[in-house]
């Protein structure tokens, strides 16, 4: 018999909704609100062992607390899985359910199964975290999904619990957690690419294997004032360095960045910089290193005083970079720009 | 912060808020095939479009275009 | 254009003082192969070896890999422009050694110290994890071992190793001059059905146009700034394209590859029955404007339209930013009504967390993926190593330290595998989604 505490909203612990939308966490021992639900749906295969309940805007508005009093609760009690929602549409509801499946998965290791619509903003912050322990399943927009949500978890439960591995998204039914898997299929790829073409060409419905992705937006920063002499510094992902890469690049999948100091210098010299980079054609920015750090323009505008280049540039080669890699390089040079007083960038890329 | 780059349409699609367009991948501030004068005035000209663009509001990503005509 | 491929599968070579091939067995005289071979003055070592799947055998240095093909009858022959004159192929006979392959193996320091233009070169594991991961792996493997002279230019040290494999492939494929084959197969494009829908392989090429070799050569010539061009799948089971024998990366075909050309070969296998194949556009992809990369888009669709297809296969070879030319591709074949599915590998570094590809358009509906070209390998120690480097570099930059060929590896990817990464589908490999 597989040991599941559910954790629920205020509501659908029977508390009461947006009036009593402000509650600390609690538990029940046992199955209560709409755990009820999932334990008929266990039936004998698994017991709820406790209730955890949160006030939805007391989630939102003490995140950390809350985390932290629900993971106490379920730590103590170490069942085998934990399942949390369903959420359907509800967002705050939505970032309770995924923010404690995910504290779980990675403090306690214990499986988590939650749901909700997979328009619920949530699924977002889900996707992100990559968890290999969380399994999140698409319900109806509204409650009136509840029953199906509630077999539909109860049976991924009783899987888990029992240790059960589970397959890719599309077969099991889950949305998937951003990780892709290398495997071997029944049939070469020049077989299903065939194939997907000829159904494409009758008109019949086809998988893609490689669904096209949507990328993070970034909220354009405010302009520079021109009232006053702003510091700027430049990054580069030409891969120029001083001649010798003093600091061993490789020419792709870099980890790490550099900075170097032009303080003094007026131009960059051929002869006394190299660009290390395996992925373009290196030779012109050999010849004239400023295709990649425009040193010599940047000093011409700065003799009017507008703005003063700061004493050193960034370089990251950014050769076959990994995204991860290259949002964590970003996120260390910004925090660096950061405490050098940097007002602007120019990041030249190739 | 403006990214200077010859791949200004990817720039845009994964978000770049100031984005410059860039001569080309291998040399993106300049272009070796110009006399040198000529090829410092572009490399100026896509520096003072970037310095434009960092001082520039803007909402959604924007592209800067250098005008390549005025330096040659 | 109507080629017979005649099969002579090999599943064991001798290296013996004759060559000759019976019922599956290939024996080579090793001393006469490396006599030939050194009489290039640009070669200053020459040995021979054998490898066979399941051995705990590592091979080191390796820039290329060629089957054993000759014409026996047709105008023209195998490696036209490189072996001989620039005369047609792809139409008459053509005898293959199948089940093997030549590994061309070999030394030299290189002039480029960096970019898209160093020499690079690859392993091979026999057994294990790295023979499953690279489709060379289950191949019996003739090894070429080359030293060559001390400060040749990069160009020079392509040609020699070219030369010394492209003979040695030959040579070895004439020892079944006159014998019967074990199977014959047919390749013709005219055979069509005509209620069948017309589908054309488009194949993007990523070429270095500025470097010795670009990579991808037609007819021996580097394609470098051309727009997209049509070739007849039978010249590429002749062997009209090759590719540059100083970078052996996993990520780029090599030779046998271009003869075995898996999407080609495929479709090929259905041509008349499911499909009519009207043949290959080679794309060079990788312009360095964006300008550049709608335009080769365009030109290939076009060229595809031409042709009248109905539906297109679009594959690349390469890395990094030539895959927006693919891309580009995909949308201009759409929006033409061309219907395209995608061939490709795909990254999402160590984990498979991160982005499976690196430039998408809305039209890129079909994709089929080979697997991913980032996930690390982890190699372990061989029993011998063949080759001519015992010792190699792992990380990629001027300077780099040397690793034990004869110990366990770590890979951060599968780019110095040859073989390693499955451009075209060839293997089962995909990645799904968890």
């Amino acid at each position: 018999m597989v040991t599941v505490v559910h954790v629920i909203n205020q509501f659908f612990a029977g508390l009461g909704g947006e009036d009593k939308a402000g509650v600390p966490v609690g538990t029940a021992e046992g199955a209560t609100g709409a755990a009820r639900g999932l334990q008929a749906q266990l039936g004998d295969k698994g017991k709820v062992v406790a209730t955890i309940y949160f006030g939805d805007n007391y989630f939102h508005e003490h995140p950390e607390e809350a985390k932290a009093a629900i993971l106490k609760e379920i730590g103590s009690r170490k069942p085998q899985v934990v399942v949390a929602g369903p959420a359907f549409n509800s967002g705050r509801y939505g970032v309770g359910c995924v923010e404690v499946c995910h504290g779980v998965a990675e403090s306690l290791g214990i499986p988590c199964v939650t749901a909700m619509h997979e328009e619920n903003p949530a699924v977002d912050a889900y996707r992100g975290y990559h968890d290999l322990n969380v399994y999140l399943l698409p319900t109806r927009e509204t409650a009136a999904g509840m029953n199906e949500a509630l077999m539909a978890m109860a049976g991924f439960a009783c899987r888990l619990g029992s240790g059960e591995e589970l397959g890719p998204a599309r077969e099991e039914g889950y949305i998937p957690r951003g990780i892709r898997r290398l495997e071997r299929t029944d049939r070469p790829g020049v077989e299903r690419a065939v194939e997907m073409l000829l159904k494409r060409l009758r008109n019949e419905p086809f998988v893609t294997e490689v669904p096209v992705q949507i990328w993070d937006r970034a909220v354009p920063a405010p302009p520079l004032s021109p009232e006053r002499q702003a510091t700027i510094a430049v990054i580069t992902t030409s891969g120029v360095v001083p001649w010798g890469n003093p600091d061993r690049f490789k020419t792709y999948r870099n980890t790490f960045w550099q900075k170097y100091n032009i303080s003094e210098l007026k131009v960059l010299e051929p002869g006394k910089w190299e660009a290390v980079h395996g992925g373009y054609n290196v030779a012109f920015m050999n010849q004239n290193p400023h295709y990649g750090l425009p040193l010599d323009a940047l000093r011409a505008s700065e003799s009017d005083g507008r703005f003063r280049l700061y004493h050193s540039y960034y370089v990251v080669p950014g050769n076959q970079g990994s995204p991860s890699v290259m949002k964590r390089i970003g996120q260390e040079i910004a925090a660096d720009l950061k405490k050098e007083q940097i007002d602007g960038v120019l990041l030249v890329a190739t | 912060m403006a990214i200077i780059s010859a791949m200004y349409p990817i720039a845009e699609q994964v978000g770049a808020s100031r984005i410059v367009k860039a001569v080309s991948i291998p040399h993106p501030c300049g272009d070796p095939s110009l006399p040198s004068e000529v090829d410092a005035r572009l490399r100026r000209e896509i520096v003072e479009t970037a310095l434009k663009a960092i001082h520039a509001e803007v909402k959604q990503p924007t592209l800067f275009y250098p005008n390549i005509s005025a330096t040659v | 254009m109507r080629l017979d491929l005649a099969e002579f599968p090999v599943s064991r070579i001798v290296l013996g003082n004759k060559f000759q091939y019976q019922s599956g067995t290939l024996e080579v005289d090793a001393e006469t192969l490396a006599r030939d071979l050194l009489k290039d003055p640009r070669i200053r070592e020459a040995k021979v070896a054998v490898a066979y799947p399941g051995e705990k055998v590592r091979i080191t240095g390796i820039r290329d890999v060629v089957e054993p093909r000759v014409k026996t009858q047709g105008s023209g022959q195998v490696f036209p422009g490189v072996l001989g004159p620039v005369a047609p192929v792809g139409e008459g006979t053509t005898h293959r050694l199948s089940g093997m392959a030549v590994v061309a193996t070999a030394e030299f320091e290189g002039a480029v110290r960096a970019g898209t233009g160093v020499q690079r070169s690859a392993v091979l594991d026999m057994w294990g994890a790295g023979a499953e991961i690279s489709r060379y792996g289950s191949l019996v493997n003739l090894v070429l071992i080359l030293r060559l002279a001390g400060g040749l230019p990069d160009l020079e040290a392509h040609l020699a190793v070219q030369k010394a494999e492209l003979h040695a492939a030959r040579r070895l494929a004439e020892v079944t001059l006159g014998k019967e084959p074990q199977k014959v197969e047919t390749y013709d494009l005219a055979r069509k059905n005509r209620d069948l829908p017309t589908v054309v392989l488009i194949q993007g090429c990523l070429t270095e146009s500025h470097q010795f070799h670009s990579g991808v050569a037609y007819y021996g010539l580097s394609i470098r700034d051309s727009l997209a061009t049509f070739a007849h799948p039978n010249e590429l089971l002749d062997g009209a394209v090759t590719v540059n024998t100083t970078r052996g990366i996993g990520y780029f075909p090599n030779t046998w590859d271009w003869q075995n050309h898996a999407l080609a070969m495929e479709l090929y296998r259905r041509h008349g029955k499911e499909l009519n194949f009207a043949g290959v556009a080679l794309e060079r992809v990788r312009f360095e404007t964006y300008h550049g990369k709608e335009v080769t888009a365009h030109n290939a669709a076009h060229l595809a339209k031409t042709l009248g297809a109905d539906g297109a296969v679009v594959t690349w070879l390469g890395s990094g930013n030539a895959f927006v030319d693919v891309m580009l591709t995909l949308r201009a074949c759409e929006q033409r009504g061309i219907k395209t599915v995608l061939v490709t590998y795909e990254y999402g570094g160590k984990d498979g967390v991160d982005s499976p590809l690196l430039y998408y358009v809305p039209e890129a509906q079909a994709v089929v993926s080979t697997g991913s070209r980032d996930r690390w390998v982890e190699l372990p120690a061989p029993e011998k190593v063949i080759g001519p480097y015992e010792e190699i570099r792992v990380l990629n930059y001027p300077g780099a330290p040397l690793t034990p060929a004869s110990g366990p590896l770590t890979f951060d990817a599968r780019d110095m595998v040859i073989g390693g990464v499955d451009n075209w589908g060839r293997q089962s490999w995909t990645c799904r989604a968890y």
